[in-house]
Order: structure tokens, then sequence, then C-alpha cells
């Protein structure tokens, strides 16, 4: 397996935890070049089943930052055996835990960038914060312009 | 050994337990005086998100109430809805339905017992731990993860949240292609998973001993899955069933209550602290599993009645192989049905459902009107129904332990916890440890 998979974490009836697939929306498949688009919880198992063997995985999360700005954006690009501390989902493993995992067990894309959109509101319900809705179309042109820089590093390798 | 009189240990956050919660325990001259477990994840209000909503949505809604067990959701709201509208999917569609579930019972099991729950009994502090001590072992579970997450992405439309179950059946039946290749998966899958089970016995089981009753479905020819009737047994190892009755009549039966402690209901069953899951559905239904899988049970230690939490992780083992056991068989008889859904016309009504998550008894109930807009819903998780059996089962496990200093007995405490592989968010209705030692 290889080549580029974006994969959006979160869940879209927990408020502002469903901005990762609000920008998912945004993307068109046919216009970006990613071999694969994923939603998922945000499972480490899953992830890593979802980014082994790629050259590329971008993920696209809802993120807390302290102190926090909801909407902002931030990108952390991880190339190979740096640790990302977990997003906003609820479970056993996530998201770090994923990094960390695949890297124990030699299952990291070759590149992994991390696009993190700052919440507000977590509770139960449907609808993003202003601000965070405001930041969806804003963190989906990031995650075209990776895919593409990519894309255009491929060609001119080749 | 403490000289204090008074002790208060406490979890302000679980881990390797879905969803956010804590516990806290107060010792007071040498008696375990409280266990509290306390769900503090935002209330979610499922209910009342349901009203008003088309009787095709709860399928959909529903599904993200847990990230771990989403078909156990679907399966149970389609059944319910259709069951309102006075439609029963069988047949093939039936079938496919019963794979998916499979597919969930194989990954979310074996989440729980490779990643969550292993590193206790191998005294590692995490998944992390365990994958730098015992490769292999870890990519195994991975290994028997993926087939059973694949089986969800080709019936689901997607691992998580599926997307492709619908009222009467499904949006898209699956290709040849894929159901072959999920064949080929089960195959290796079988292996791993008859290895899981040699593994599992070998554990060490901490001595622990409880008292329940024991609520599960039982099946006419099957170990519990997507129906059967709710049976209920006494905490007597050789009680005969105390009651079974008919899924309509379930919130007869089990009474949910608010406490003061927790966001989550607590619930009883005719009046008798209960428990589900994997105790329950052994004791319930064992005698329904093939011969071999009950002679591996009895190799590793389980009688017809295992009432040890901590020994849950064989019983696990031993679904997991009996799913995917069932997924194989079920893939062997399939022949494609003729339309993908059958039609679900609404009316009003009220519809009932229960099936086993792989946490235990899942019920849902749904009133409908003319038109298919829900009215009321209802639904009862299984670690809303554990919540207080696990309550129980710690105050006599921390009663036994009190000459334990903090830090041991605190991990020990939430070991106790996983036994039961609650799912807070589920039951939004759950984990931070405190004891407080008086």
């Amino acid at each position: 397996m290889s080549g580029t998979v974006v994969i959006t974490i979160g869940n879209e009836y927990r408020q502002d935890d469903g901005a990762g697939l609000a920008v998912l929306r945004l993307l068109d498949a046919r216009d970006l070049p990613a071999d694969r688009l994923a939603h998922t919880d945000g499972e480490a198992t899953r992830l890593l089943g979802l980014w082994q063997g790629r050259d590329l995985a971008v993920v696209v999360d809802t993120v807390h930052a302290h102190p926090g700005e909801p909407g902002r954006i931030h990108r952390l690009d991880l190339a190979g055996a740096s640790l990302v501390q977990g997003g906003a989902n609820t479970h056993g493993l996530g998201l770090g835990e994923a990094v960390e995992l695949s890297r124990v067990l030699d299952l990291l894309p070759e590149r992994l960038v991390v696009v993190g959109i700052e919440g507000e509101h977590f509770d139960w319900g449907e609808g993003l914060s202003p601000a965070v809705a405001a930041a969806v179309p804003r963190a989906a042109e990031l995650v075209r312009e990776v895919c593409r820089t990519r894309a255009r590093g491929d060609r001119a390798a080749r | 050994m403490t000289h204090r009189s008074h002790r208060l240990l406490s979890v302000r956050s679980l881990a390797r337990v879905e969803g956010e919660g804590a516990m806290h325990i107060r010792v007071r001259d040498g008696e375990v005086e409280s266990v509290k477990l306390s769900i503090y994840e935002p209330p979610r209000f499922f209910e009342a998100l349901l009203r008003g909503r088309r009787y095709d949505e709860p399928v959909d809604i529903t599904a993200r109430i847990c990230g771990i067990c989403p078909v156990a959701y679907q399966m149970t709201a389609c059944q319910a809805v259709e069951d309102a509208c006075g439609v029963t999917v069988d047949g093939q569609l039936a079938a496919l339905r019963r794979l998916l579930y499979c597919g969930e019972w194989i990954e979310s099991h074996t989440l729980h017992i490779y990643l969550l729950h292993a590193p206790d009994f191998l005294g590692l502090p995490d998944a992390l731990s365990l994958a730098r001590t015992d490769r292999a072992l870890v990519e195994r579970g991975l290994r028997l993860k993926q087939a059973g997450n694949q089986i969800m992405e080709v019936l689901g439309g997607r691992a998580v949240h599926p997307v492709n179950v619908r009222l009467g059946g499904f949006h898209r039946l699956p290709e040849a292609a894929e159901l072959d290749r999920l064949a080929r998966l089960l195959r290796t899958a079988r292996r791993d998973a008859e290895e899981t089970v040699a593994w599992t016995a070998t554990l060490d089981f901490p001595d622990l001993h409880v008292r329940h009753a024991l609520l599960a479905l039982r099946a006419a020819d099957s170990y519990p899955l997507d129906g059967g009737v709710p049976t209920l047994h006494g905490a007597l190892p050789d009680a005969p069933a105390l009651t079974s009755f008919p899924v309509g009549e379930f919130e007869r039966h089990v009474v949910e209550a608010q406490v003061p402690h927790s966001t989550a209901l607590q619930a009883s069953a005719d009046g008798l602290r209960h428990l589900t899951g994997p105790l329950a559905r052994w004791r319930t239904a064992a005698d329904r599993l093939p011969v071999e899988l009950r002679d591996l049970g009895a190799a590793a230690g389980l009688g017809e009645v295992c009432d040890n939490p901590f020994r849950s992780i064989v019983i696990r083992a031993i679904e997991v192989l009996w799913a995917v056991r069932e997924a194989q068989r079920l893939l062997e008889a399939y022949e494609p049905p003729p339309r993908p859904a059958v039609p679900v016309p609404p009316r009003a009504g009220v519809g009932h459902a229960a099936t086993e998550a792989p946490r235990g008894l899942l019920y849902h109930r749904y009133e409908l009107a003319a038109d298919g807009t829900v009215v009321t819903a209802d639904i009862v998780p299984p670690t809303a129904q554990n919540q207080a059996a696990i309550e129980a089962d710690l105050r006599e496990f921390v009663q036994q332990r009190l000459h334990l200093d903090d830090a041991e007995l605190t991990r020990q405490c939430e070991q106790a916890i996983r036994n039961y592989d609650p799912c807070i968010s589920c039951a939004t209705h759950f984990l931070d440890l405190t004891v407080e030692r008086g």
C-alpha cells in the first residue's frame, strides 16, 4: 500500500467535535490527490489501520489548547518518531497513542500531518461554534495544500 | 498497612475505558463506607434528541452514542423501529445484519482484550509498554481486530459509525469479491482467535466472587447476539432462571433510577442488583455454544457458572472465536437477496428490541406517530445496568485489600473496573477513583 490518505476524526453529534467531518464534506475526492478519504472516531487501532503503509497521512481533528482560541488551526508535521498528544476523543486510546503504537510497531506512514482545529464546545448536540465553523474552509484548504504539495513532489521525483 | 482511620482513594479520570468518569472510595475505621462510580461526561440526552425525528433517523443517530459498539445501537434501533412498524427482517438480510454484528463483537472484544485489559494482567501500564514487551502478542491482537474491522467496513460502509445500515436492511449489498476477501481474512482470524483463548487461559486471575442476578438474552438455537428472550438468573450458582419475559415487557422488569453521584441512571431487574455482559451470557447460554468451545472454556477454568469478573476476559476470547466461526458460517451459507432492503412503511405504534452488545444487553423502545415521527425513545445501555453491580463488587474487592497502600489499591481497583469493559459514553449515564480512608 502506498499513496495518500486523509483521515478526519470526530463526532458530529458533539458540537465542535464535528469539525473534522465538516472538513471532509468540503473535500472532493475528484480534485484531491488522495487515494482514500476516511472518517473515524479517532480510536487508535483504526487510525493505525488507515495510515499504515501510506506515503502520506493527513489527519484532521478537533483539539484543545491552553490558552485556547477557538477556530485557530494548528499544523503538526510528524516525520516518523515524534509523539503527538491526543485530541478531543473520549476513547481509551486516541491519536497520541496511535502515533506511539505505530512507531513501536513500525507502522507509521512515511509522513504524518495533523491539522488541528481548536474547538470551543463539546457538549451533546449538533452544530459548530461560529469560530470553528469559520475555520473549516481554511482547514480544508490546508489539507488540499498538503496533499498537492506531496503530489507535486512525487511528480518532480519522477 | 495504614495507621490512618480515614482513607480516600480517588481516580479522577479512569484510563483505558470508553468515555470519561471517576471513582471515589471512602474507608472509615477499617470498613469501606462508600463506593461511587461517577459519570461526569456531559449527559447526552439521546432520548430527548430523538423526539421529533423521522423514524429512519435513530439508526444513524444512536450509532454515535458509542465509537466502539455502534453496530449494537444500529441493530437494536432498526429492530425496535421495525417492530413498531410491524416489519420483520429475515432471511439473508438478517444474516448480513448478523454478520455485521459478528464483526463488531470481534473488533470490540479484541480491542478490550489486547489493548485495554491485557496490560493489567501482565503488570504493564499500557498498550505501548505491552507492544514494546511482546510485539507479537499485540500484532496478533491487531490482526484479529482488523478482521472484525473489515467486516464492518464491507457491511457497514465504514468501520466506525457505519453508514450502510437502514431500516429494512442495507443501502447497498456487498459484492461477491468483498465477501470472498472476508472469508480469506477469517481463516487467519480463526487461528488468531483460537490462540487468544489459549493465551487468556494462562493469565493469573485475582480471587473475587460476585453475587448478582445475571441478565442476558437466550436465543432458541444459538449463543445470544442479535435477539432472544431476556432471561434473569438469581445470584446462587445453581439457581434456575428466575424469569424470562418478552422484550416488550422489558421496562416492567428493568427499572432505572437516578443516583446523586452520577449523570448515568442505574438499573435493577425485578428489584435485584444485576449484571449484564460476558458473565451473564455465559450463565444464560453457554449450553448454546458448540461443544468444542464449551470444552475450551472448561479447560480455561470456567464452570457452568463463572462468578469471577476477572475471568470475563476468557469468556470474551471464547466469544471472539464464536463470532469468527459464526461469521464463517454465515458467509458459507450466503446467497444474495433479491433487494438490499425490504420496505418499512411508518405507522403509529410502539416497538421494542434487545440485542447483546459486547458489554451486555442493550434495549431500545420507540413510540412512533402515524407519519413515522418519533414521539418518545428509551435506550437502556449495558453499562448503566452494570453500574450498581460494579460498585458493589468494588466494595468487597477493596474491603479484602485494605492492607495495600493507596497507589497499589488504586491500580487494582482500576483493573477490576476494566473487567466490565465499561462504556461510559454509552452509559452517559460513568469514571475518576477517589478513596477516602477514615
